[in-house]
């Protein structure tokens, strides 16, 4: 059974050997208060390295471990595909969505309707209109809408409402914009002849890569799925990603259901299924294909639901204090939460040159900049190329996707520490999004500043190789904001439909 | 209708309020930008005016022939630094038509040999300068200052005066009681006024005449607020 990558890439062994090497080196120069410029700003650049370090360090620990222990592969060993013969348990497969474009949950339904095993498909729509009912019908599907006082919590609640109506043996999710390959039940129900697998999840898959920032957050997803997902399946960590996966049905019963929350329900779901010692497995082949986010609105409500939950759950139910968790599943599951405070690291890269092009001042002593350079610029060239060290390809699309996503992160984690409510938007959503502004005013105003802070930089300027560098590290940043901010703009219905049609044919 | 006007409407809203989000955006950039503009203004505006050069003026101690005589050698050599005692140079002097004296002249007082143009072999005659010894005792530096920025350092108990040529910032303390007004060659008369060394020991090392940068104190640098004035003055 073939699940994943055996041989890891050159580029990736270069990355274990370069990334403690450039990371200690920098270490090295700016955790020695001699260097300290600025004490302020020194103080926030230590934090933003503390963080980005920790995650590049934590990345690291993943990949190499998964080397080194390759007797945790254990993900096919249970595989019996006799088994799924002789019982023929049975399956519901629920389609949530709300307020999607129904072309593209027609696209979904169609794939679903051929799937090759026997199934029973739900369309749960928590939507505002009742037009995805006629959809239902033409594919055959149990339409189920939640009557208005029964609409709390947002994904899942939906899915629970439907789980009262279905009561198959296992249960699978595809989100409107996740189309699944005809085999995507009888590849995976194999795997639960184990009876402590309560969870099968496979990758997530963009078609639509074609547009700028889906590419972008399709390669950050590529590494996920390529080391990170395997890793953590190495140490029964894997967790549900929200599309794409089966569970078993006596598993989701024996946890009261998805958890209900308003973001990343997946992911406190795959935590409550370890913790009542059901495995995981992840799967890794594609088996389902969806669509990325093509536009800025739809690119940021996925990463603010994301980091949101990310963020809910390392302040309330830190997966490092769940005792029920194994140690591995504790790391890997706090590895995954942390990711998001790289906002703040982001932030700091994107202010420090801006603020010494305008005021003079630097977090380090630059007396000598040239040490700081010499420091600096192999860890920079380090995280800069990472998806190529990991990927072996590096597009502009994710460092740009990477750096604007900074933006959602901090939103999502000022809503989190102020409690604000959270209102669910499927990414796909036909609602459209009123103030564009509302969302890129950040990286607007950091490109802004950045032109402005380039003149007042090199007006009388003092030091020259300074200046130089903050004006090329200011340029490149908001060259990447710029691109993200013009390719987002630019508008996702002249195709995105007729993709859909193109996979239907 | 109805829909179209209501639609119409709303993309009306969608521009004023992204329109006026540009305009903070670009208010926050302008106020920003000209803040940084003002600082970076100022503090160009405070290192040209308030550095000025001085140079170190050191006491001058001339060896002067006694009578006619010729000069034999240099014992010495220019610019070394001699102590009290040291041997300077020798010379012949015809005591009377018959007697030539030989004699060696020695240093009178620490401080560093400065050649004139005499060579050994040339006679010299009565109070010619044979040799400068600039002593290592005092020396000052000499700064013209305009009104303005006399009256700036007249509380002032001390100031810094950087050396380019040692990379070194020295202590000197006005001497204002020995102030001279001169012209200087300018339209705008300026005061000349010496500085002593707070630190004998690093003063020595100064050469006679090297140029020091001295910085004044900050004067009052210019303001939003200034500017705004300017702004309504003008537009009254």
């Amino acid at each position: 059974m073939h699940n994943r990558p055996r041989k890891i890439q050159n580029t990736a062994l270069l990355f274990l050997i370069l990334a403690p090497l450039t990371m200690l080196y920098y270490a090295s120069y700016i955790f020695n208060p001699l260097h300290a410029g600025n004490i302020l700003l020194y103080l926030i650049q230590l934090v933003a390295d503390t963080i980005a370090i920790i995650n590049i360090t934590t990345l690291w620990i993943t990949i190499l471990l998964d080397i080194i222990q390759t007797d945790h592969h254990r993900s096919g060993s249970t595989y019996d595909v006799q088994w799924l013969g002789d019982t023929q348990p049975t399956v519901d497969v629920l389609i949530p969505v709300a307020n999607e474009p129904l072309e593209i949950i027609a696209h979904t339904l169609s794939n679903v309707s051929q799937l090759d095993y026997p199934h029973i498909t739900y369309l749960l729509d928590d939507g505002t209109t009742d037009e995805a009912k006629k959809l239902a019908k033409k594919y055959h599907a149990t339409y189920i809408k939640r009557p208005q006082e029964k609409k709390s919590f947002a994904k899942s609640g939906n899915l629970n409402y439907g789980l009262t109506y279905c009561h198959g043996d296992f249960v699978a999710i595809f989100d409107a914009d996740h189309a699944p390959e005809k085999t995507f039940l009888s590849e995976l129900l194999p795997f639960f002849k184990n009876s402590k697998v309560g969870l099968v999840q496979t990758p997530q898959f963009y078609t639509n890569t074609d547009k700028f920032i889906a590419a972008g957050t399709s390669q950050a997803q590529e590494v996920f799925y390529k080391y990170i997902q395997p890793a953590k399946n190495s140490y029964n960590a894997s967790f549900c990603v929200g599309t794409n996966m089966i569970y078993r049905r006596t598993a989701l019963d024996t946890i009261g259901g998805i958890a209900l929350c308003d973001h990343t329900e997946d992911l406190l779901t795959s935590i409550r299924i370890h913790e009542n010692g059901y495995q995981s497995i992840f799967y890794n082949k594609v088996l389902a294909k969806g669509r990325a986010p093509e536009t800025i609105p739809a690119f940021f409500r996925q990463q603010n639901r994301w980091s949101r939950g990310g963020f809910l759950l390392f302040f309330t139910h830190n997966p490092l204090f769940l005792k029920s968790l194994t140690i591995d599943q504790r790391l890997q599951y706090f590895f995954s939460n942390i990711h998001y405070f790289t906002t703040f690291s982001i932030l700091v890269y994107l202010l420090i040159p801006i603020i010494y092009l305008f005021f003079g001042v630097y977090p380090m002593n630059l007396t000598y900049g040239q040490t700081w350079l010499i420091h600096y610029l192999p860890y920079f060239l380090m995280v800069y190329f990472m998806p190529f060290f990991l990927l072996g390809k590096l597009q502009i699309a994710t460092i740009s996707t990477s750096l604007a996503s900074f933006s959602p992160y901090l939103k999502a984690f000022l809503a989190v520490i102020l409690k604000n409510k959270y209102q669910w938007v499927a990414t796909e959503t036909q609602k459209k999004q009123k103030f564009l502004m509302n969302d890129i005013w950040p990286h607007l105003l950091i490109i802004f500043l950045s032109l402005a802070s380039v003149y007042v930089g090199w007006y009388h300027v003092q030091d020259i190789p300074t200046t130089l560098y903050a004006s090329i590290w200011t340029l490149i940043n908001s060259y990447m904001l710029f691109i993200f901010i013009v390719k987002g703009m630019q508008k996702e219905n002249d195709t995105a439909l007729e993709k859909v049609s193109d996979e239907s044919n | 209708m109805k829909a179209i006007s209501s639609n119409m409407i709303q993309k009306l809203f969608s521009v004023i309020i992204n329109a006026l989000y540009l305009i903070t955006i670009i208010f926050i950039v302008i106020m920003v930008t000209v803040t940084a503009l003002l600082n970076k203004t100022n503090l160009a505006l405070q290192t040209k005016t308030n550095l000025l050069t001085g140079n170190v003026v050191k006491q001058d101690i001339p060896i002067l022939a006694t009578g006619s005589a010729t000069l034999q050698d240099f014992i010495v050599e220019d610019g070394q630094h001699v102590e009290p005692g040291d041997k300077l140079f020798s010379w012949s002097q015809t005591i009377n038509a018959t007697t030539i004296a030989s004699q060696t002249v020695t240093a009178p007082t620490a401080g560093i040999v400065k050649f004139t143009k005499l060579k050994p072999g040339d006679t010299v005659q009565a109070n010619w300068k044979i040799i400068d010894i600039y002593t290592d005792d005092g020396p000052r530096l000499l700064v013209y200052l305009t009104q303005d920025q006399y009256n700036s350092i007249r509380n002032i108990a001390n100031l810094q005066a950087y050396s380019t040529r040692l990379d070194q910032s020295l202590t000197v303390v006005p001497k204002m009681f020995q102030a001279d007004t001169v012209n200087n060659g300018t339209a705008q008369e300026k005061i000349g006024v010496y500085f002593d060394f707070r630190d004998a020991q690093y003063a020595t090392s100064l050469l006679q005449n090297e140029s020091l940068k001295l910085l004044l104190p900050q004067p009052k640098t210019v303001g939003v607020t200034d500017m705004l004035h300017k702004i309504s003055f003008l537009s009254q």
